[in-house]
């Protein structure tokens, strides 16, 4: 089985080539039988990448140690679940992944857009799709090889790394790839609208519902790294400035400031040159954070696969794409010019476009800080390090104009807001935002950069509340449904415009969340032997006892605590460290009771022989807001992209 | 087990005099293990990371100052061992760069819209008489053409 995975991916290398030169040939002669051969060539390609896949997981679950892939991400005891997650567990693997993530977007394009099976630029965009194939098929074949093999073959394998053996472990990386390698698809759709020079409506269609999709992925897989990180790294937070962390957030920056702009191109024609450049950008971004991960390039906690040779391929591979991107972009120069001028500062294109420089802004001091302690080496030969105290400096400002900007955006008006507009549409929100600021301190409430941000939410808030409540009023009063039916009618016809709205209160309400948990978190470290209690904030915990025992591939320690709030017992925690046996790596398993208000996390820090323990206690208020705002962006993104009922192409 | 445990999370005797000052350190540190586990001290989970709390511990508790601290861990560490780069030399480039460059994309974008709101080069207007003209070319043009 692993012989047939191993021949796929060598005989697809074949296919995806000629499959390439007859997509070449086609365009250029606009021959159909040529088209046609690139289309099953990229149907092909799918088949065997999906045939390499599937023997390789196949070789975990058989516990095949003579690949030495197998070996180094699994041992006999590994369970059964996390066989199939270790597939992504390493470098070699993870790239195998892409491409299938890939080829399965590849079919997914062929198949949603079959009826333009007759429009050159569908062959254009599926002869890009074939380029990106080729590129990552070399990568598997020539640098980063899963069906390498050992010799004598191992008895067991190394185990996997215990950070890895969590259930987000199943989800997160996946929605990361399949958010990153979606990407890739808005990128071809441009590319190939570029290449044979069709830059009208149809292009810029595509590209938004299919960048609406990968962002959407990709913004699930951030914020359930996150989720992870809050439940497993045990230190009280969800978010690291980690450079995988960073890689993730980068492309997903640009990809937002592209949804923007891509309104203003759809409504006035403007800003082509722009969202082609945004497009490139974004897919650019997406293969160099899987280069700073892999190449290790960056000192990273998930760099355990670097190789120079791979990281020259990555960036042989960046510059031709940007290359040639901007050679094409130049070459369609006086197709992407503007049809229209912006009338005013005090309009809904020049919000977006100054939106647009901020997450710029925000990308790029997130990727200069990321690679700041490489330029660092290179001119001085000496190594120094960016933490999160650089990015938080660094950022934080940049958010809060980002907020803000997300409730003036949907709510100012096109072309030209005049002064009417402008006192009826904001005067409530900064109203209700100075109160909001004036009340924390009225009442002493610690900090100043707390109470700025969550007054700017208050402001988006209002913003968006005001504009639902006058826009169902409005059909209300026309149609003669009740305020809810009208809601709900108004999101259903307009599920773009509102389903963007949801996605902006989604965002201000992950913000408050962030603000509140990360401004008025509570952290102390506690001392008790069995029996004992001690009070932090106003919570009342008692040690119940230490014990120990065995996971069929770790030891553990638990610590048992009860709870209790006001007299009101608040439940039982349980935290532990383990001990892997394979890798030895000891690993930490928070207790968490989790309200709606906020979370009380304890991590068992260190112990004694006589059963005394040291706890790391935390009480984050709000946390729970920042995934509960995640998925009513989710959700918001999920109305935009829902197809109208009814409608056929 | 329990000792081998107890050999990695080994943590000092906790004051509460020292316990606030530790937290504030620590997020200024980086992990230094050797594996180069490149995470923030705060954050590292690694098996040498308790260890390294520990020594921030004890230095304070030896009556160091928080500059103190920072020169013993770079004395013993090197410069990567500080979570921020140096404000001086070109480690300042690191706090200059990304305001600069979002100053003049803001400038950029300004200068667009300030020009994109200049009226574009006004082509004379129609007169009365220019109408006129055109309709008589217009009636002339018809009956030429028998319609």
């Amino acid at each position: 089985m692993t012989y047939l995975g191993e021949w796929a991916i060598r005989f697809d290398l074949a296919v995806v080539s000629a499959g390439m030169l007859a997509g070449l040939y086609g365009i250029w002669k606009r021959s159909e039988f040529f088209l046609e051969a690139q289309r099953r060539a990229l149907v092909l390609s799918a088949a065997l990448i999906a045939t390499a896949t599937i023997s390789l997981v196949w070789a975990f679950f058989a516990h095949d140690f003579s690949i030495r892939y197998v070996a180094s991400y699994s041992s006999r005891q590994l369970p059964l679940g996390y066989c199939l997650t270790a597939l992504w567990a390493g470098q070699e693997g993870s790239q195998l992944f892409w491409l299938f993530v890939l080829s399965v977007y590849s079919s997914a394009y062929l198949w949603v857009h079959r009826a333009d099976r007759g429009d050159l630029p569908y062959h254009s965009t599926g002869l890009v799709l074939l380029g990106v194939q080729h590129f990552f098929l070399s990568i598997v074949n020539f640098a980063s090889d899963p069906f390498v093999r050992l010799w004598p073959v191992p008895p067991d394998g190394n185990g996997l790394n215990p950070l890895l053996q969590h259930p987000a472990m199943a989800i997160h990386p996946p929605m990361l790839y399949t958010g990153f390698v979606g990407m890739t698809i808005p990128f071809a759709c441009a590319m190939g609208a570029l290449i044979v020079g069709r830059l009208d409506e149809g292009w810029i269609k595509k590209c938004r519902v299919w960048t609406i999709f990968s962002w959407t992925i990709l913004a699930i897989g951030i914020l359930l790294g996150g989720r992870w990180a809050y439940d497993e790294l045990g230190w009280g937070g969800y978010w690291a400035w980690d450079p995988v962390e960073n890689a993730s957030l980068i492309p997903w920056l640009t990809a937002t400031a592209f949804l923007h702009s891509v309104m203003i191109q759809e409504r006035r024609g403007m800003l082509k040159i722009w969202n082609m450049t945004l497009i490139l950008l974004t897919f650019l971004l997406t293969i160099f954070g899987t280069y700073m991960t892999r190449s290790g390039v960056v000192a990273s906690v998930h760099s355990f696969a670097r190789q120079p040779v791979l990281g020259g391929m990555f960036l042989a591979f960046i510059v031709s794409v940007a290359a040639l991107g901007a050679g094409l972009i130049g070459w369609r120069y006086r197709a992407l010019r503007s049809e229209n001028r912006i009338e005013s500062y005090l309009s809904r294109e020049a919000v977006f476009l100054f939106n647009n420089v901020v997450l710029l802004g925000l990308a790029f001091a997130i990727l200069f800080g990321t690679m700041f302690p490489t330029v660092y080496e290179m001119v001085k030969g000496s190594r120094i390090s960016v933490g999160p105290a650089f990015f938080n400096k660094v950022t934080i400002p940049l958010f809060l104009i980002l907020l803000v900007l997300t409730g003036v955006g949907p709510t100012i008006s096109w072309r030209k807001a005049t002064a009417s507009h402008l006192i009826r549409n904001f005067s409530l929100p900064i109203a209700a935002a100075l109160v909001t600021i004036g009340i924390f301190e009225f009442w002493g409430i610690r900090g100043l950069k707390a109470p700025a941000g969550i007054g700017c939410i208050v402001f988006v808030l209002s913003c968006l509340i005001l504009e639902f409540a006058r826009d169902s009023r409005a059909r209300s009063a026309s149609t003669g449904e009740g305020a809810l039916a009208a809601l709900g009618s108004l999101i259903g016809k307009n599920r773009r415009r509102y389903g963007g709205y949801i996605v902006h209160a989604g965002f201000a309400i992950t913000a408050l969340g962030i603000v509140v948990s990360s401004g008025y978190q509570i952290q102390q470290e506690i001392r008790l032997s069995p029996g004992q209690s001690a009070r932090v904030d106003r919570f009342d915990l008692r040690f119940l006892g230490l014990t120990e025992g065995r996971l069929p591939n770790a030891e553990f320690v638990q610590a048992t605590l009860d709870v209790v709030s006001g007299g009101v017992p608040l439940g039982r925690i349980v935290t532990e460290k383990r001990l892997y046996e394979k890798t030895e790596q000891p690993h930490t398993e928070t207790g968490l009771i989790s309200r709606l208000g906020y979370d009380f996390y304890v991590v068992l820090a260190a112990w004694t022989e006589s059963g005394e323990v040291t706890l790391q206690v935390y009480v984050n208020p709000m946390v729970t807001w920042v995934w509960l705002g995640g998925g009513v962006l989710v959700m918001g993104a999920i109305i935009c992209l829902w197809p109208p009922i009814g409608k056929h192409k | 087990m329990k000792s081998l445990f107890v050999a990695v999370w080994v943590v000092g005797i906790a004051s509460g005099s020292w316990a606030v000052s530790m937290d504030d350190m620590v997020p200024e540190f980086m992990c230094p293990c050797p594996d180069q586990c490149g995470k923030a001290l705060e954050v590292c989970e690694c098996s040498d990371a308790a260890g390294y709390k520990n020594e921030v511990a004890t230095l304070l508790q030896s009556g160091l100052t928080a500059d103190g601290v920072r020169e013993k861990f770079v004395e013993k560490y090197g410069p990567a061992v500080l979570a921020s780069p140096p404000a001086r030399g070109f480690g300042l480039v690191a706090y200059l760069l990304p305001p600069l460059a979002i100053g003049l994309g803001v400038l950029i974008a300004a200068a667009l819209v300030r020009r994109w709101r200049r009226p574009a080069a006004r082509v004379p207007g129609l007169t009365d008489r220019d109408i006129r003209r055109a309709e008589e070319r217009m009636k002339k043009w018809n009956s030429s053409n028998g319609s």
